[in-house]
């Protein structure tokens, strides 16, 4: 084994790990690659394992397939081992990494071997990787092993080297998405010599191994590619890592590499355009352009495609005619590097010719994989196939030909011949237009030989004295086909047409609809519909609550959804489902719907019905459906936040006023304790007592006022923070009135008060304690705006269903002010006043009013001055029963 | 003189009204938790106690219990602003008034002398037949008569036994609980409007302006009580 960590190092690695997975929610992933089994990754994962112990890491063991070798099997000990899941399969007993024990037991880390193992058919995930995968997300770490055989990109090569084909292997992009991998290398001799001993397989397969896998020139090809793996990868991180500290952003887009493909071509192409996309360490795209004889291909497509994925592409399928379809998609995606594959050598010039002249920039190379094109004798098999299938239009386009034939027989004395063509020429354009052009060639050659055979002298026989006839024959048969293919064409153009138009439709109909929506809800309703309505597909949102983490159905559409499957696409955002690699068995697709990183729902979609699901054009709708969903979702968000910031924006100006006033109200008495005080204090020192009465009655007189204020502030943080709870009773008016003059009694000494209670008023349905806080504040006001000797006058009375509780004064009245101004915090009539308060009282009992649903208006008094009445509903009282002594 | 004790955990507090109340003559001890209240108030003999709800070890409301287990002396609580229920919760266990701070003292010192004369009042006269409320009004409890101004005042069965349960303990904040229980019975506490309207009636009849009344004072949010000259 090459390196071993010293302690000191890795203790503050782990540290380091343990800082980094509580930073961050996704595991991270640690990988020990070998270049062919038996070089001992899983004894360096488990020495590694066993320090981190030491150090003091929570390590377990999910799966580790120790091969019977005895210093594996011994670095076990040790180490809590997790059970594994057992699973039946036809009387056949797999043993399978139990995925949810281990987020349940929760480790910071946990070792799992052999990462691209294929599960036992029934698990959740295909694949082991897959599993691996959902643990990283959920946030533990994981340790583990493959071999360089297994990644995707190098598979081809491995398999020509080695001549020996390699199943199980796992995305690339998961082995460059690793945080760390660890190169575990050993020489091919000490490896050979390993085998020998016995070490890595038992003995009767040692010989048998060595003659294949573990012959020496192949260990050596294959260290040769691991050595070249780390290295690329470790480029990359230095070429990542400058970028992140260059202050200049310079982007690689001058590295980007579009394979071009037309045919179905081997997955080989693929792999080495992906190789030598990392060769220049630049971005992969994939593209197909759908040529009219890929239309029935979509299945094969849509596979080499979904591996091109798993190799780390961008894939798409381009639709408008070569070549400027490749020269938009360059240009959009800014890539520098085009490659094609070999098609027909003549076809290829063409080809490169083409781009040539509109992409003079751009470096093209073909690939020396051929594509796979239909020979003649499959050719001829599928034109009989076509013709087969369709037993009834072959059927009927023959009848029509030799009905024609029957009706120009009789005519072919009086028209001439050359028109007589004419008509089977219409015949064919109509096949064409009718059938297509397999039809349509049939048909022409059919016509051929029946003109010839009824027409042409001699008459009765396929022979022809006149040469010339010849010319005629092959000129309607390249007119009758050529026009066949223009017109198939043209269909086929028309049909493209009419479906990118249903296409826009559709978009135009949800983005419509999307526009006017208000909620989460409505968006996944609207959607809903229009799948269903539009594309023929029955689905169903789940909407995420994400309070309780909890997922609720937004319709009932569709039986029997997966419970389970939800929260896996919840808390793995990631599709599953039917067409996908997570649990494909099941009946539906769930697809999350993301906005900034967060799983807003799932649509559940049944496509099983539908046979559209290989249809690309269908896919691409749903895609751009999505699109729109997510973007009017988080255009609602957005609202909201606006509304939010809007709120706090207005909640930051209230507090500045309140500072504002805050400031001066509570300097005024404060300055008058200080002040005050002081002399007080050097009255006493002096002794001079007699003279500190006037000093002493200021500070009682201040400290009140502080009082008073403090009391105000606390009531209308109470009341707007709605923890309010009122307790409301009927209370007689006189009680209100009284309980309110009782405690403003000793202010009340100077004015002239007078209550006036209607005989008919009626009960008053309040909260006693904040009623009397409105009556007190109300009145309160009176005594500070008006001058001393000034009537105050509180009635209460009932008008219509309205009880009426007001107080009125004879005082200065509002003057130039808006009175009904008055009621918004810290407005106050006269701004810098000596009359202290900062203008919440009247906000306060405009608060309190508003609780008991009444109203508080300001009026003119009929006593001159200003008027405050409460208007509130009456309600009943219970009747109560009574006699007298 | 008379003895109080003064239960309360705050130094500045404690320190400022046991100055004040020694000013006016009476003897004054200070305990500033709960425990030492407890002594303090079995060891001194206090004729009244000032007790504060907030205390550091334990609530208050023990320490009313505990002296209503012995003694009928008057418990006055201070308690901060927005105790409404602590407050209620304290005047049913037996409290007999309280104050809201920050409280002005000169009210400290009325209600103090108040509780301290109907207190002594009420253990020299349990026997008096006639029982004068304010200048006009007076009271014959045993022969159900309510004379203003020299005339008998009429009042329904209920009002009278309202009336009552104010007298039994003059100068006490009674809650509305309590008074329902005393005069409609504990089916009817939920009811509390009727002591509203019956006490309303009550100052109709007896008050000389029943908007400031004079003897019928209403405890906002609390209760009611009556203050005897």
């Amino acid at each position: 084994m090459a390196q071993v960590n010293d302690g000191t190092m890795l203790n503050a690695k782990a540290k380091a790990m343990l800082e980094s997975t509580k930073e961050s929610k996704r595991g991270l992933l640690k990988l020990f690659l070998g270049a062919a089994p038996g070089v001992g990754k899983t004894y360096a994962m488990l020495t590694e394992a066993h320090e981190l112990r030491k150090a003091g890491l929570d390590i377990v063991v999910g799966y580790v397939e120790t091969h019977n070798r005895a210093d594996t099997q011994a670095l076990l000990d040790g180490l809590e081992i997790i059970k594994r899941k057992e699973i039946n399969v036809n009387n056949f007993t797999y043993h399978e990494l139990d995925v949810q024990e281990i987020i349940k037991r929760r480790p910071v880390t946990v070792v799992i071997d052999e990462m691209p193992h294929t599960n036992a058919p029934g698990s959740v995930h295909q694949k082991r990787w897959q599993d691996i995968e959902e643990i990283l997300n959920v946030g533990i770490n994981v340790f583990s092993a493959l071999n360089i055989q297994h990644l995707e990109s190098l598979n081809g090569v491995v398999s020509r080297v080695t001549n020996v084909y390699v199943n199980e292997t796992i995305p690339d992009t998961i082995f460059d998405k690793a945080d760390e991998v660890r190169l575990v290398d050993l020489p091919p001799d000490d490896l050979i010599s390993r085998l020998q001993c016995g070490k890595i397989y038992l003995p009767d397969i040692v010989k048998r191994a060595q003659h294949n896998y573990f012959k020496k020139s192949n260990l050596i090809a294959l260290r040769e590619l691991s050595l070249r793996a780390m290295t690329n990868r470790l480029d990359q991180q230095v070429k990542q890592q400058r970028q992140i500290n260059s202050t200049t952003t310079s982007t690689d887009t001058n590295f980007g590499l579009l394979l071009v493909l037309d045919g179905i071509v081997s997955k080989d192409a693929i792999r080495e355009a992906s190789r030598i996309a990392k060769a220049f360490s630049s971005s992969f795209h994939c593209a197909y352009i759908l040529t009219p004889s890929l239309r029935n291909k979509k299945k094969e497509i849509s596979d080499i495609l979904n591996f091109a994925e798993s190799l780390g592409a961008q894939t798409a399928i381009l639709n408008t005619e070569f070549p400027y379809c490749v020269k938009d998609y360059i240009k959009e995606h800014n890539l520098s590097l085009l490659a094609l594959t070999q098609y027909k050598e003549k076809d290829t010039v063409k080809k490169l010719k083409q781009l040539n002249e509109i992409l003079p920039n751009i470096t093209i190379f073909t690939l020396p994989y051929s594509v796979h094109l239909p020979d003649l004798k499959e050719r001829v098999i599928n034109f009989f196939k076509n013709c087969l299938k369709s037993t009834n239009t072959f059927l009927a386009t023959t009848a029509l030909t030799f009905l024609i034939t029957l009706l120009l027989v009789p005519l072919s004395h009086y028209i001439h011949q050359t028109n007589l063509v004419m008509f089977y020429l219409l015949l064919v354009l109509f096949t064409s237009v009718k059938f297509g052009i397999y039809m349509a060639s049939y048909v022409s050659i059919l016509s051929i030989l029946c003109f010839d055979l009824t027409m042409v002298t001699p008459r009765g026989s396929f022979a022809v004295h006149d040469i010339q006839y010849l010319i005629t024959f092959a000129t309607f048969l390249v007119i009758g086909i050529f026009s066949a293919r223009l017109v198939t064409h043209l269909r086929q153009v028309s049909k493209q047409t009419r479906e990118q138009e249903k296409q826009t439709k559709i978009m135009y109909n949800i983005a419509k609809k999307l526009a006017q929506v208000i909620d989460d809800v409505e968006v996944y309703n609207t959607v809903s519909t229009n799948l269903s309505s539009f594309l023929d597909i029955p689905n169903e949102f789940w909407e995420i609550d994400e309070q309780n983490d909890e997922a609720n159905r937004v319709q009932t559409n569709l039986k029997g959804v997966d419970k389970a499957l939800i929260n896996f696409v919840m808390s793995n955002k990631q599709e599953a489902g039917f067409g996908t690699n997570t649990l494909n068995k099941s009946k539906y697709l769930y697809a999350p719907v993301i906005v900034s990183d967060k799983v807003h729902a799932i649509c559940v979609m049944d496509l099983s019905k539908s046979v559209q699901y290989t249809s690309t054009s269908t896919f691409q709708i749903l895609q751009a459906v999505f699109a729109l969903t997510r973007q009017t979702l988080a255009r609602l968000e957005s609202v909201e936040d606006a509304k939010q910031t809007l709120m706090s924006m207005e909640a930051e100006r209230l507090r500045h006023s309140l500072i504002q006033a805050l400031s001066h109200d509570l300097k005024t008495p404060l300055t008058a304790i200080m002040t005050n005080s002081e002399i007080l204090y050097k009255h006493i020192k002096e002794k001079a007592f007699e003279t500190s009465e006037e000093e002493a009655l200021a500070l009682v007189d201040s400290s009140k006022r502080l009082v008073q204020l403090m009391s105000n502030i606390l009531d209308m943080s109470k009341l707007q923070s709605n923890e309010v709870k009122l307790n409301q009773d009927w209370i007689p008016a006189e009680e209100i009135i009284g309980a309110t003059l009782h405690s403003l009694k000793e202010r009340l000494h100077d004015y002239n008060i007078k209550v006036d209670v209607a005989r008919d008023c009626p009960l008053f349905y309040v909260d006693p304690i904040l009623i009397d806080r409105l009556l007190s504040n109300l009145v309160d006001n009176a005594i500070k705006y008006c001058p001393k000797g000034s009537t105050i006058k509180i009635s209460a009375s009932k008008r219509g269903d309205k009880a009426i509780l007001s107080v009125s004064d004879n005082g200065p009245g509002f003057g130039q002010v808006n009175p009904q101004r008055l009621f918004d915090p810290f407005k106050r009539g006269i701004k810098e006043s000596k009359v202290t308060g900062i203008g919440l009282g009247l906000a306060i009992c405009k608060t309190i009013a508003r609780a008991h649903n009444a109203d508080l208006v300001a009026m003119p008094s009929t006593l001159g001055g200003a008027s405050f009445v409460l208007i509130m509903p009456i309600v009943d009282v219970p009747y109560t029963e009574d006699t007298f002594l | 003189m008379s003895t109080i004790v003064i239960v309360e955990d705050e130094e500045h507090i404690s320190k400022a009204l046991k100055i004040l109340l020694e000013s006016e003559g009476y003897t004054v001890f200070v305990a500033n938790d709960q425990k030492s209240g407890q002594i303090a108030c079995s060891s001194r003999c206090p004729d009244l106690v000032l007790l504060d709800l907030g205390l550091p070890d334990k609530d208050g409301i023990f320490l009313i219990q505990e002296i209503r287990s012995y003694s009928d002396i008057p418990i006055i609580i201070l308690s901060a602003r927005d105790g409404e229920n602590s407050k209620i919760n304290a005047l049913d266990l037996g409290a007999d008034d309280y104050l809201t701070k920050p409280f002005s003292t000169s009210e400290l010192l009325a209600r103090i002398r108040a509780h301290l004369r109907t207190h002594n009042k009420i253990v020299m006269a349990k026997n008096t037949s006639e029982i004068k409320l304010s200048d006009s009004v007076s009271v014959d409890i045993p022969g159900k008569l309510v004379y203003k101004n020299g005339e008998i005042v009429h009042l329904t069965k209920i009002e009278f036994r309202l009336l009552c349960a104010l007298i039994k303990e003059p100068n006490k904040v009674l809650t509305h609980r309590y008074l329902m229980l005393q005069v409609w019975g504990a089916n009817y506490v939920e009811h509390q409007h009727y002591v509203r309207i019956y006490m309303a009636h009550l100052r109709q009849k007896l008050e000389d302006d029943p908007s400031n009344p004079e003897f019928l004072i209403t405890e906002v949010g609390i209760g009611y009580r009556l203050i005897l000259k």
